[in-house]
């Protein structure tokens, strides 16, 4: 028996938002209020390649900000692939927490596969950087 | 004694940064158990479907194995 559960990944760990950032090669999300052309919007700021206003993420409510003008300021593939890296690093992170060996497989259709094995309480941790 | 390595979570992350979290190996309320940390650590859940495919999964895991 097993069973599926499918997440929409909401960015709640600063952590996991540096590592992201670093990983594609972006700055350091910096706290603060930035301002977007519909107002302005407090948390971790994220500027992607090529978008008009960073993003702002609230890590406290999940919530994310951003003025994009459906594309034309900023390509929402550059967000997708943000949110992408990011829920990787943070099921490493957790995976890691909790004790657990893990690998991570791109595949084909730009996905990525993350194996984590139950390695009992306290088993060493395996895992690293990928 | 191996039965700890025969549990696993496969998570598949889309290029949208949706989520599927699969758990296998696991008997009765741990299977839901198993995935409950990461679902609160990604985000929100949209689904949660129990499956029936012991034996493919099974499958899987030998296949799985043989390359690792």
């Amino acid at each position: 028996m097993s069973h599926i559960v499918t997440v929409r990944t909401q960015v709640r760990d600063p952590l996991a938002l540096a590592a992201a950032c670093r990983r594609l090669g972006l700055a350091v999300p910096s706290i603060g209020t930035a301002a977007l052309f519909s107002g302005s919007a407090e948390g971790h700021r994220v500027q992607l390649p090529g978008w008009r206003y960073p993003v702002v993420f609230n890590t406290t409510t999940g919530e994310s900000r951003y003025d994009n003008y459906g594309g034309q300021w900023g390509d929402p593939r550059m967000l997708n692939q943000l949110l992408q890296v990011y829920a990787v690093e943070k099921a490493k992170l957790e995976a890691h927490r909790q004790g657990h060996s893990i690998t991570e497989q791109r595949l084909l259709d730009g996905s990525i596969k993350l194996v984590i094995r139950d390695s009992g309480s306290g088993g060493p941790v395996k895992g690293g950087a990928l | 004694m191996s039965h700890s390595t025969d549990r696993t979570l496969e998570i598949i992350i889309s290029p949208t940064g949706q989520t599927r979290i699969t758990a296998r190996g696991y008997t009765g309320t741990a299977c839901k158990a198993a995935t409950r940390d990461l679902e609160k650590a990604l985000g929100f859940v949209q689904s949660d479907t129990p499956t029936s495919d012991l034996y493919q999964s099974e499958d899987a895991r030998e296949t799985q194995r043989e390359r690792g």
